[in-house]
């Protein structure tokens, strides 16, 4: 079960994987014909070779999927741009690896903080952008710049 | 049938003891009515005599009395006379009093107001004068303050807009600082930040 939480890097598509699941569970067995999966859970299906015949395989997929999407922790982070795919990828590999295995990333896009990045992670907040320094930098020498103005 | 003689000479003691009692009550009530007689006529005596003396008390009272009051009406008719001249002679030196006080009294009154009203119109005409000089001194004395004033206003308000266009163009330049900064920066350089960021907090004990 590891592995399923390696391809789910943010927030955003562990909600909408939740969402799919509780949907699924709801309606699976009572659809007829052939119900398309998101590119993520079919992933999972895959890798995972789960039989969607058997109803309590299934189940018990889902089961575990939604007991462990409810374990991850997530880290605001806001940034000035949105970052690639790669990025959010790497970034997050970063994370499990230096800080906390069940981390995910939830993207918050703020130009006015220049670049950098404001991070909010279990209780704590730390603004490291180049907005925040800069204000302190104006701030430090806001009086020599009005000297010159 | 015989009386034995112990019975009567018991019946014959017992007569003479009651008569005896008899005599004795007999004495006594004469004695008593003597007496009673002599107190009454003694109280009438006295009764007597006190009425006689009471009418001649009250004879003599009514005579008082009587030169009382005709010595009273004499005397009143005589005050009477008297007042009524007197009251002539009082009225007349009350008004002649009077109207000395009141002639006295306005003529310090007219001679006061005489003297207060020349001395007003002294005094007014030196405040006047006084008070052309003074409000001519005083209106280029606020001529003076108001330029003052109206001179720290301006030098006031100038300050005020200095430092509020500085502040404008602080801020000015902060957002232009920070949009050329965030322009100048590709994506590439944008997500090392962001890293350089994640890593500085690790260090740091933010995560």
């Amino acid at each position: 079960m590891k592995q399923y939480l390696e391809i789910i890097y943010t927030k955003p598509e562990a909600d909408n994987l939740l969402a799919e699941i509780e949907e699924l569970e709801r309606n699976l067995f009572r659809l007829s014909g052939r119900v398309s999966f998101s590119p993520l859970l079919s992933q999972l299906v895959q890798e995972q070779g789960v039989d969607l015949k058997i109803k309590s395989q299934v189940n018990e997929f889902f089961e575990t999927l939604k007991n462990e999407l409810s374990k991850l922790v997530v880290l605001d982070l806001t940034v000035a741009i949105k970052p690639s795919a790669e990025f959010l990828a790497r970034t997050c590999h970063w994370l499990r690896a230096e800080i906390d295995q069940k981390a995910i990333l939830d993207i918050k896009v703020d130009p006015s903080i220049v670049a950098g990045a404001i991070i909010s992670f279990k209780g704590k907040y730390r603004d490291l952008s180049v907005g925040k320094k800069l204000e302190e930098w104006f701030e430090e020498k806001k009086e020599e710049i009005n000297n010159k103005l | 049938m015989l009386i034995d003689p112990i019975f009567f000479y018991i019946f014959l003691i017992t007569i003479f003891f009651l008569a005896a009692v008899l005599v004795i009550v007999v004495w006594t009530q004469i004695l008593f009515f003597k007496k009673f007689s002599a107190v009454k006529k003694e109280n009438l005596q006295l009764k007597s005599s006190l009425i006689n003396e009471e009418a001649e008390i009250l004879k003599n009272a009514r005579e008082k009395g009587e030169r009382i009051i005709t010595s009273a009406l004499k005397q009143a008719v005589q005050i009477e006379n008297t007042a009524q001249m007197n009251q002539k002679e009082f009225s007349e030196l009350l008004n002649k009093e009077l109207n000395q006080v009141i002639k006295k009294y306005s003529d310090q009154l007219e001679e006061n107001s005489r003297k207060a009203l020349s001395s007003y119109q002294k005094s007014l005409s030196g405040q006047m004068e006084k008070n052309i000089k003074s409000s001519s001194d005083s209106a280029e004395d606020f001529e003076r303050a108001l330029l003052s004033s109206m001179e720290a206003e301006i030098e006031k308000q100038k300050t005020e807009r200095l430092v509020r266009l500085s502040e404008q163009i602080f801020g000015v330049l902060q957002d232009a600082s920070k949009e050329v900064l965030n322009r100048s920066l590709n994506l590439s350089a944008h997500e090392d930040l962001i890293t350089e960021a994640l890593e500085k907090a690790k260090r740091n004990g933010g995560l």
